[in-house]
C-alpha cells in the first residue's frame, strides 16, 4: 500500500466542496415585454448553495425586459417541472438533470407562482429561516434535542449561511463546532429524492446508529427499496455514482450536505413500489 | 487491504468537479465579464447622448439670444420712454404698498387686542362654567340632604306618636295613682280608725306585710322552677346559649360578656375588649365563637378556646344592636346606624354593607338555612334578606302599632315571632302569607324597653317574653290564631331585659335590671 493510496477523509470533503455547477438561466419567451430578446444568463453556483441566493442577480439581469415585476413572484422550472428551492442545489441538479447536460439549462419565470407544489420566497431571510429549520430537524433526529442551535447566536447564523452561500468550507467547519451537541447519537437523518410521474419526491428514511454501522449503501437500498429495478435506476450521491459496496456510515460522514442530511438520489426510476 | 470504493469515490469526485466546475467557471467569468463591460458601455453611450442633447440645446438657446439682440437694437429709443413711464408707475405703485403695509399693521395691532379680549372672557366663561358645576353639585347634595330630612321627619314622626301615647299612659298613670292615693288615703284612715279601736279595745297592734313574698314555684310542665339564680354586679342585655347547652352567654353593662356553665351555674370565663357595655352577644353554630355588639359601635369575635379576642369588626358609626352567625365563618351585624354589615370572620373583612335596611335595627337574625336575614326595625317594620345577592326581599310595614323591639325564628324556619313597643308579641308565618297566625298580649304584660326580647321554645310550640313587671310571660300556642297564656315565671324584682331558651328546651334563662340573672327548668 503506498503513501497515495490512503485518501484522508477531509481531502474528500474538500472536493465535494468544491462542486460547482454551471447554469444557463432563460426567461420564458412569453413573459418577455419588450422588443429586444434579453441575453440568457450564465452562472456557476456552488452545489451545497440554494437556488434563492441567485434571486437578486436574476431580477437585475431581466429586469429590463418583463412588464408585472414582483419581487416574490420569482420562480425556477426545469422542463415543465417546478424547481424546489428549499433542496441544495446539487440534489436538484441530480434529480432533474438525468441526461447531465452542461450547462444546466433552467428557466425564471415572474408570473403565475405555483402556490400549489412550492412556498413564496420573499426574501433572503427565507432562505435562511428554511435553511436554520432543516438543520434543526436533522438536529433532532439525531439527539432528540435542538438547543444547541437555539443558543446560536445571530452573528454565528449568519456567519453559518454566509460560509454556504460563499463556499467557504473553513468558515462553515468553524462555526459547526460552536452548535455541536452532545449525547448519542439517535437516527441518521437520510433522505431519499426520485422523480416519479413528473414530480419529484422527498422521502425521509431515519435510521439507527447500529444499523447503519451494519449496512452498506447496497444493502440500505436493498432494504429500504426492495423493488427498484437494479439495472436501470442510478444511485448518485453528490453528483456521483458511488460503489454500493461503501459502507453507509462513511457515507454520512463524508457526504452530508450542511443541513446534515444525506441526500441520495435515485435516477431513472420507473417504479419502487 | 486498500479501501477500493473510497478511493474510486475521490476519483469521480475530482471528474466531477473538472467537468461540471473547472471547464465551465472560466467561460462563465468571462461571459460575466463581457456583459458587465456591455452595461458599462450601454450606461456611457446613454450618457453621451444625453451630454449631446444639452450642448445641442444650449446651442441653440445661444442662437436664439443672438437673433434677439440684434432685433432689439433699432428700438432702443422707444423704449427708453416707455422705461421711464414705467419708472414712475413703480414709485407710485411702491408709495401704495407702503401705506397698505402701514394701515396692514394698524389691523395687526387691533387683532391682538381682541385676542386678548377674547382670551380673558374665554377665561371667564371657564370659571361661570366651574361656579356652575359646583352649583350643581351642591343642588345634588341638597337633594341628598332633603331625602335624609325625609327619612328623619318620618322617624320623627313615629316618636312623636309614641311620645303622645306616653302622655296619655302618664296621664292614666296619674289618675290611677290619684285614684290610689285615694284609697290608701282611705285605708290609713280605716287603720287609723282600728287602731283607735284596739287601742281603745287594748288589743295586739297588727302589721301587715304590703309585699307578697309567696315566690312558690310553677308547677308548669316546659319552664317550671328556678334552677339558678346568679346574682352579678351589673346588668345583662342579651342572653345566649351555646348550641350545645353546655354554656350561656351574657352580654354585660360593665363592658365584658361572661359565659357560664349551663349545668353548674359557674362562671366559666370572662371575656373582656369592649370600651362600652356589651349590647348583644351570640354563640357561633360550632360553638368555637362569641360575637358580640358593643355601644361602642364596634363588634368583636372572640375564640372560646383560649378567650382571645381574635378580630375586631368595625365600621358601624352608631352602637351595634344586634349581631349574628351566618354559618362559622359569616356574621351579621345590625346597629342603630341604619345598616345592615355582613363579615367574612377569616379575614375580619366587611364583605357587604346593606344600605337597603333604612331604620335602626333593633334585633336580627340569620336563618337556620344562613341565607335568610330577618330583622327588626326602629320604623315598626320587619325586613327578610337574601345573604347571597343582599337584596331585600320582603318587607313588613305596619308590623306593629309601634317600633318592633326583638325577633326570633323557629328552628324549622317557618315562624317568626317578633315583639313590639305596643306590648303585643306577634307569630309570623315566615313562608307564605307574612301574615300574623298569632297575636299575644296580656293586660301585665308590658313593654318598656326598645330591645325587649322574645323568644321561641325550641319544639315552637311556646313563646317566652319578658315584661316590665319583672315576670316572664309563656304563651303556648296551639293551632293558627288559638292560643293561651301557659303560665308566668316570677322571680325578678324589675324590668326583664331579655329572655332565651336553650336549644334543647330544658333551660329558659332571663335576665333583668335587678342584676340577677334566672334560670328556670
Amino acid at each position: 500500500m503506498t503513501n497515495t493510496d490512503i485518501i484522508r477523509d477531509s481531502e474528500v470533503r474538500r472536493q465535494i466542496w468544491k462542486g460547482a455547477i454551471p447554469l444557463l438561466i432563460n426567461i420564458s419567451s412569453h413573459e418577455i415585454t419588450s422588443l429586444q430578446t434579453p441575453y440568457p444568463f450564465y452562472v456557476m453556483i456552488p452545489r451545497q448553495s440554494y437556488l434563492p441566493t441567485l434571486g437578486e442577480s436574476v431580477r437585475n439581469h431581466f429586469v429590463d425586459y418583463v412588464s408585472t415585476f414582483n419581487k416574490s413572484d420569482l420562480w425556477f422550472e426545469c422542463q415543465g417541472e417546478v424547481l424546489k428551492w428549499n433542496l441544495p442545489v446539487g440534489v436538484l441538479f441530480d434529480v432533474h438533470n438525468t441526461s447531465h447536460n452542461l450547462p444546466w439549462s433552467i428557466t425564471v419565470h415572474f408570473n403565475a407562482f405555483p402556490t400549489d407544489k412550492i412556498y413564496k420566497c420573499l426574501s433572503e431571510s427565507d432562505v435562511i429561516w428554511t435553511y436554520l429549520n432543516t438543520l434543526k430537524e436533522a438536529m433532532y433526529l439525531q439527539y432528540n434535542n435542538v438547543n444547541s442551535i437555539m443558543m446560536l447566536s445571530k452573528n454565528d447564523q449568519t456567519k453559518l449561511w454566509e460560509a454556504i452561500k460563499d463556499n467557504k468550507l473553513n468558515d462553515y467547519d468553524e462555526t459547526k463546532e460552536q452548535f455541536k451537541a452532545d449525547g448519542t447519537l439517535k437516527l441518521h437523518p437520510i433522505r431519499i429524492v426520485y422523480e416519479l410521474n413528473k414530480e419529484v419526491k422527498n422521502e425521509l428514511v431515519p435510521l439507527s446508529d447500529e444499523e447503519v454501522k451494519a449496512e452498506t449503501l447496497g444493502s440500505f437500498l436493498q432494504k429500504v427499496k426492495p423493488n427498484r429495478d437494479v439495472e436501470r435506476t442510478n444511485v448518485v450521491v453528490q453528483g456521483i455514482k458511488p460503489s454500493l459496496e461503501t459502507p453507509l456510515d462513511w457515507l454520512i460522514d463524508a457526504c452530508s450536505h450542511p443541513d446534515q442530511f444525506l441526500y441520495i438520489c435515485l435516477t431513472n426510476v420507473i417504479n419502487l413500489n | 487491504m486498500s479501501q477500493v470504493w473510497k478511493s474510486q469515490f475521490h476519483a469521480s469526485l475530482i471528474e466531477r468537479n473538472r467537468a461540471e466546475a473547472n471547464s465551465f467557471l472560466a467561460l462563465v467569468r468571462s461571459h460575466e465579464q463581457i456583459l458587465r463591460d456591455c452595461l458599462e458601455i450601454k450606461q456611457q453611450n446613454n450618457q453621451l447622448k444625453k451630454q449631446n442633447k444639452e450642448q445641442k440645446e444650449q446651442l441653440e438657446k445661444l442662437n436664439q439670444q443672438i437673433e434677439g439682440h440684434l432685433s432689439t437694437g433699432a428700438s432702443v429709443q422707444i423704449t427708453s420712454q416707455r422705461v421711464r413711464e414705467l419708472e414712475d408707475k413703480i414709485f407710485s405703485l411702491q408709495e401704495e404698498l407702503t401705506s397698505s403695509l402701514r394701515s396692514k399693521a394698524d389691523t395687526s395691532q387691533q387683532i391682538l387686542d381682541l385676542t386678548n379680549e377674547v382670551q380673558n372672557l374665554k377665561q371667564q366663561l371657564k370659571e361661570k362654567q366651574s361656579e356652575i358645576a359646583a352649583n350643581t353639585k351642591l343642588t345634588q347634595t341638597v337633594e341628598d340632604k332633603n331625602k335624609v330630612i325625609q327619612v328623619m321627619r318620618e322617624e320623627s314622626e313615629a316618636i312623636r306618636i309614641e311620645i303622645k301615647q306616653a302622655n296619655e299612659t302618664a296621664s292614666k298613670l296619674q289618675e290611677e295613682n290619684k285614684a290610689f292615693v285615694q284609697r290608701i288615703i282611705e285605708q290609713k284612715q280605716r287603720q287609723y280608725q282600728n287602731r283607735q279601736t284596739l287601742d281603745s279595745n287594748n288589743s295586739e297592734f297588727l302589721m301587715l306585710d304590703p309585699l307578697d313574698s309567696n315566690l312558690g314555684a310553677p308547677t308548669i310542665r316546659p319552664p317550671v322552677e328556678i334552677h339558678h339564680d346568679i346574682s352579678l354586679d351589673t346588668q345583662i342585655n342579651d342572653i345566649d346559649f351555646s348550641e350545645d347547652n353546655q354554656y350561656i352567654a351574657l352580654a354585660a353593662n360593665d363592658k365584658s360578656i361572661k359565659v357560664y356553665y349551663t349545668k353548674s351555674g359557674q362562671l366559666h370565663s370572662s371575656f373582656f375588649g369592649c370600651a362600652d357595655s356589651v349590647v348583644c352577644v351570640a354563640f357561633s353554630p360550632n360553638n368555637q365563637m362569641l360575637l358580640g355588639g358593643s355601644a361602642d359601635h364596634a363588634c368583636r369575635l372572640w375564640s372560646m378556646g383560649n378567650a382571645r379576642a381574635k378580630h375586631t369588626l368595625t365600621g358601624h358609626t352608631k352602637q351595634v344592636y344586634a349581631a349574628d352567625f351566618a354559618g362559622d365563618n359569616k356574621a351579621v351585624t345590625g346597629s342603630y346606624d341604619r345598616t345592615i354589615k355582613v363579615w367574612e370572620l377569616n379575614q375580619g373583612t366587611c364583605i357587604k354593607t346593606m344600605l337597603n335596611a333604612k331604620s335602626k335595627v333593633h334585633d336580627l337574625e340569620v336563618g337556620k338555612n344562613n341565607s335568610t336575614l330577618f330583622s327588626a326595625h326602629f320604623d315598626s317594620c320587619i325586613r327578610m334578606f337574601d345573604l347571597r345577592s343582599y337584596d331585600l326581599v320582603r318587607e313588613i310595614t305596619k308590623a306593629h302599632e309601634s317600633q318592633v323591639t326583638s325577633i326570633n325564628i323557629s328552628r324549622d324556619d317557618l315562624y317568626l315571632v317578633t315583639c313590639g313597643r305596643d306590648s303585643v308579641c306577634k307569630v309570623w308565618d315566615a313562608r307564605r302569607s307574612y301574615e300574623p297566625v298569632h297575636v299575644l298580649s296580656h293586660p301585665d304584660y308590658k313593654v318598656n324597653m326598645e330591645t325587649n326580647k322574645v323568644t321561641f321554645s325550641p319544639c315552637g310550640s311556646y313563646v317566652a317574653s319578658g315584661s316590665v313587671n319583672g315576670q316572664v310571660f309563656v304563651w303556648k300556642l296551639k293551632n293558627a290564631h288559638d292560643d293561651e297564656l301557659d303560665s308566668t315565671l316570677k322571680g325578678h324584682k324589675g324590668l326583664v331585659t331579655c329572655v332565651s331558651w336553650s336549644p334543647d328546651g330544658s333551660v329558659v334563662a332571663s335576665a333583668s335590671v335587678d342584676k340577677r340573672v334566672i334560670m328556670y327548668q
